[in-house]
């Protein structure tokens, strides 16, 4: 029992360093732009990304 | 499973890291005086925890677009910028028109206006450092090429805003000689992007 708890913790230890903190981290999770075929789309459908203007009505990220 | 993509626009037969989408931007652009960038940002799952160490990582690749005789340059620019103010995307920009209104945004860029007579704003200074900076000049256009870096939680910070931090003269270029100078961009995919807890002492004290 004296083994279990420390192997339990080391465990848990690892799995919680694992968790990624960026939710939708390889863009994937995304609204329905996508149709027959595969385009851009603003980098805003994959949410919760956020497209920032580097200027007023400036360009913007998208994904593909 | 190899991801072709629809000929209607400007990409094509480029593949994510993973899955079937990756993110597509302009890290920055080649001219001197109009200096723009396409910042995008996220708001992280949870707070960082201040004192801690975190991984950082994404993959990148120089985007091979081309269009309207647009040239696609490779750089070294883009970096990660962590923060603790509100972020803001387009959607917002369209709600507030005025952006200095929304509460504690964060502000990357100092824009001056009247430079030039210039139509749009010139970035003229920047006002954050990247916590995270491309290490190396991207201008593979097949290969992922992998971005890992250590960042430190001296606050508790909450979103992450992948950005370009340097103006045209600290960039490294990898020109393309036929290229029409002044409508050139360094054009970036990016996908699989980490922020992990990196605990270390953590798990030695547990193994001793």
């Amino acid at each position: 029992m004296k083994n279990i708890i420390p192997l339990f913790t080391l465990f848990l230890t690892v799995s919680l360093n694992a968790q990624n903190l960026v939710p939708n981290p390889s863009f994937e999770v995304y609204t329905g732009i996508f149709n027959d075929f595969m385009h851009n789309a603003d980098l805003e459908y994959a949410t919760p990304w956020f497209d920032t203007p580097a200027y007023p009505g400036g360009g913007q990220p998208q994904i593909i | 499973m190899p991801l072709t993509l629809y000929n209607k626009d400007t990409y094509e037969f480029q593949t994510p890291k993973s899955g079937y989408a990756m993110a597509s931007f302009f890290s920055c652009n080649y001219n001197e005086v109009i200096q723009t960038s396409e910042p995008f940002q996220i708001r992280l799952k949870e707070q960082m925890e201040v004192g801690e160490i975190y991984q950082v990582s994404f993959y990148i690749k120089k985007a091979n677009y081309y269009n309207s005789g647009e040239c696609y340059y490779g750089s070294d620019e883009l970096g990660i910028y962590f923060h603790t103010d509100t972020i803001y995307g387009m959607a917002y920009e369209s709600e507030h028109e005025d952006i200095s209104k929304i509460e504690n945004a964060l502000n990357l860029y100092v824009m001056d206006t009247t430079i030039w007579g210039n139509p749009y704003p010139v970035l003229s200074q920047f006002l954050q450092t990247p916590d995270v900076a491309l290490d190396t000049l991207i201008n593979d256009e097949v290969n992922w090429y992998l971005v890992t870096d250590t960042v430190y939680a001296d606050k508790a910070y909450e979103f992450m805003t992948f950005a370009r931090f340097n103006m045209f003269e600290d960039i490294q270029w990898a020109i393309e000689e036929d290229c029409i100078w002044g409508t050139a961009v360094s054009a970036m995919l990016v996908d699989d992007v980490s922020v992990n807890l990196v605990n270390e002492e953590h798990i030695e004290a547990v193994q001793a």
